[in-house]
């Protein structure tokens, strides 16, 4: 038994966040915001080439044939550095999505062109139709009621909208889908996928929250008042403590989520949407700290402090909010729990563990 | 990443499971503060002793099963999930024990084997009225001859001193020396002279901890651990110890939740306030399983553990006191009747005191949270 990564799993995901550290990061994503809809990735050969988008397609169709467990780290990368590219979609939804419930003939088409980034991939799973890159993807998944769909651009409509975070391009699709577009009909199928793109999402957000946390210890190491440095008054600490704290436990709840999901283990979607609420939670708890620990210079848009924050915004939502997950987890356990013939043992152990 | 026990584990598992089943008594002990209690405990420690179990993280020589950290958890897993009964010596099972095997002399290490059939009890004489969170300022006197200490102090919050035949103390043998480098850690046989406990009653009625008066106690001083004047390390891997018991596994605190789970009343069951707090709750236990599954993994590979390994004391002692705090607004006022009438609910208030204490024992949660700003994220010290 082993909860950690290989050495393999570890030294890709440090390789790829050394490049990020380089290409990516603030300057490249205040390039993207300004752009908004007309931005050109200049990041997504670079991500092409470190393999990254064809971990998860099979080795015949050029892939590295992995899993969501050799991502988990590589995916906290990008959030940490901001990658504002849709590397959720592109390299964990649609590869396993297509991979699993498309045509021989779609997987021809798409599967290679993943790995090698000639493709670009979304996936619009909320009902709203809200889909980052929308305009820009090559495909996308479509989830629509308990039904996926491949969805090209010819049977797509896209409007380009501005979120929160303009680096995420998203725009509203109405689609064509029918016999033509439906990869499965599935509900367990789409369960699955969901899962996929919640604990995807919550790797990124750790790593959204682990940046923030980092931000605002360094500003209050640096920044004095009262003769003193900011990170020397406890309640300020305290507050930082609390921030670690919660994104250590979305860090070990999102590892688990990627094992599980990866495994098909009977607890997957509980797994998934427990990470996802754990991350929101995290990525919520840094940003109120970051911002309001870095006082007036955090609220300026000079400060790249907000690139973070608009972004963990943008993603507390996406995949299932923490309102959602919790109520549908504690529904699971309640059942599970309560059903008639369930032991009734008193709280007797409770508390008594010292 | 791989979360499937290798064949060896698994049949260490069954091997515990089925022991177990055999052996767990029917109906819950009597309270270990009681004389009868005490002795329905000291009886099963014995009888875990004999089947090998009494503490399999201990090294073979010292009659454990030489298990590393993830195969004790494994242990610790079933025997919460079995419903076992409260372990007796944990203080000597789990802090004194291993610092002496860290620290002691080969005399003192031949302690060890009682510690596992309970023929011997530990209690703990770190705090002092005037040193609590800061204990290295603690003042009880240990004056230094040529082969005995004698000491004179007060301890207080002394916690299983009734049944207690052993204290490990910290005392100030250099009083010249700097805060931390006078003291030195001490095993007091309760029966010396001079050693009188006057028992506080705690404000949740349940066990009692002490006053401990040492008045002229003359101990030899072979019972020093780890050298004069060494105290303040010795205790620190105490300590350590202390904030890591093996006893708070996940499967504990699923055993809580479930038992809050089942004093939702059936009207609420599909509220959605209450779906969402159990799905939290839920949420926070697994948290935990695998912050801890993290640091066993580290622990086992010989790693330095992540900053998760200093966290889980906070984590658990709140989420268990949510945990209760909820089940309290469940029963409403039926949770003020101390000999509550419902099914798993009697003296509800008294387990969530217990809880509440938690956050003050092994190191209170501001220390902790102070240990995390500073030695984990590296924030300057504040004064
Ligand atoms: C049920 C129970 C059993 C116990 N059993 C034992 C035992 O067996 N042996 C033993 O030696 N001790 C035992 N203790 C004592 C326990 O270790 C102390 O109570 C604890 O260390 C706190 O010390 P104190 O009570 O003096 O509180 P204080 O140190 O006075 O603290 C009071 C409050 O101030 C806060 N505080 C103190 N310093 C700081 C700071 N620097 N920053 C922020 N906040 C701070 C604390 O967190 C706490 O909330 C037990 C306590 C309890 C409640």
């Amino acid at each position: 038994m082993r909860f950690s990564f290989s050495d393999d799993q570890t030294e890709y995901a440090a390789f790829l966040a050394d490049l990020l550290g380089t290409v990516a990061g603030p300057g490249y994503l205040r390039a993207a915001w300004s752009a908004g809809h007309a931005y050109e990735s200049t990041l997504w050969p670079k991500l092409a080439e470190s393999g990254l988008f064809g971990v998860c397609v099979p080795e015949e169709e050029g892939g590295a044939g992995g899993t969501l467990v050799d991502l988990a780290l590589c995916l906290e990368a990008c959030g940490y550095h901001g990658v504002p590219e849709p590397v959720v979609e592109t390299a964990v939804l649609a590869p396993h999505v297509i991979g699993e419930f498309g045509s021989e003939a779609e997987r021809k088409k798409w599967l290679r062109a993943i790995a090698e980034g000639e493709a670009v991939a979304s996936a619009s799973f909320d009902p709203s139709g809200i889909t980052p890159d929308g305009t820009r993807a090559d495909v996308v998944v479509v989830k629509s009621g308990e039904e996926l769909h491949l969805v090209t651009p010819d049977r797509a409509s896209w409007q380009p909208l501005d979120g929160v975070d303009l680096s995420r391009r998203l725009a509203r699709g109405t689609f064509a889908a029918g016999e033509a577009t439906l990869l499965t009909a599935d509900p367990a199928a789409a369960a699955r996928a969901s899962g996929l793109g919640a604990a995807a999402t919550a790797c990124v957000l750790v790593g959204v929250a682990q940046r923030l946390a980092d931000m605002t210890r360094e500003y209050v190491i640096e920044r004095r008042q009262f003769g003193r440095a900011l990170g020397t008054f406890q309640i300020l600490k305290h507050r930082l403590a609390n921030v670690a704290i919660q994104t250590e436990a979305a860090r070990s709840l999102a590892w688990y989520a990627c094992y599980a999901v990866a495994h098909r283990a009977a607890d997957a979607p509980l797994a998934a949407a427990r990470a996802k609420a754990a991350a929101n939670r995290a990525s919520e708890l840094a940003g109120s700290a970051a911002l309001q620990l870095h006082g007036g210079i955090g609220f300026t848009w000079e400060h790249d402090l907000h690139l973070w924050l608009q972004r963990g915004k943008a993603l507390e939502g996406a995949f299932g909010s923490t309102l959602e997950h919790r109520t549908a987890v504690g529904g699971m356990v309640i059942e599970q729990l309560a059903s008639p013939g369930a032991p009734v043992h008193g709280i007797e152990h409770a508390g008594t563990t010292r | 990443m791989d979360l499937r026990l290798s064949g060896e584990l698994l049949s260490f598992r069954d091997e515990v499971r089925t022991w177990l089943r055999d052996n767990v008594p029917e109906r819950p002990l009597a309270p270990v503060t009681t004389e009868r209690g005490f002795a329905e405990h000291r009886e099963w420690e014995r009888r875990l002793a004999a089947a090998g179990l009494a503490a399999v993280h201990w090294p073979v020589e010292h009659g454990g099963r030489g298990l590393d950290a993830l195969s004790a958890s494994v242990f610790y897993d079933e025997y919460v999930r079995a419903g076992a009964p409260d372990r007796l010596g944990r203080l000597g099972l789990g802090l004194v024990g291993p610092t002496l095997m860290e620290w002691g002399t080969p005399r003192q290490r031949e302690l060890l084997p009682a510690m596992l059939t309970c023929d011997d009890i530990w209690c703990q004489g770190f705090s002092e009225p005037d040193a609590g969170s800061d204990l290295a300022s603690l003042r009880t006197r240990g004056e230094v001859g040529t082969d005995s200490i004698r000491i004179n102090g007060q301890k207080v919050w002394t916690s299983h001193f009734r049944f207690a035949t052993w204290i490990f103390a910290l005392v100030r043998t250099d009083p010249e020396a700097p805060k931390h480098r006078g003291i030195s850690y001490v095993l007091i046989p309760c029966d010396t002279p001079g050693v009188e406990f006057r028992p506080i009653r705690q404000m949740n009625d349940d066990a009692e901890f002490a006053e401990l008066f040492l008045t002229d106690v003359e101990v030899p001083l072979e019972n020093v651990v780890g050298g004069l004047g060494n105290g303040w390390k010795v205790a620190m891997s105490t300590l350590t110890h202390e904030r890591s018991s093996n006893l708070n596994t996940a499967a504990h605190f699923h055993r809580v939740l479930r038992d809050a789970v089942a004093l939702i009343p059936e009207a609420r069951r599909n509220d959605s306030l209450v779906r969402y707090e159990v799905g939290r709750f839920h949420e926070e236990i697994e948290a935990y399983r695998f912050m801890t599954l993290r640091t066993l993994t580290e622990v086992s590979k010989g790693e330095k553990p992540g900053p998760q390994a200093s966290m889980g004391k906070v984590w658990w002692s709140e989420l268990q006191t949510r945990i209760l705090e909820f089940a309290l607004s469940m029963l409403a006022s039926e949770a003020e009747v101390r000999s509550g009438g419902l099914p798993g609910a009697t003296n509800l208030f008294k387990h969530y005191w217990m809880s509440r204490a938690s956050h003050i024992y092994a190191g209170s949660n501001e220390i902790q949270r102070n240990i995390i700003a500073e030695r984990v994220l590296g924030l300057p010290r504040s004064a």
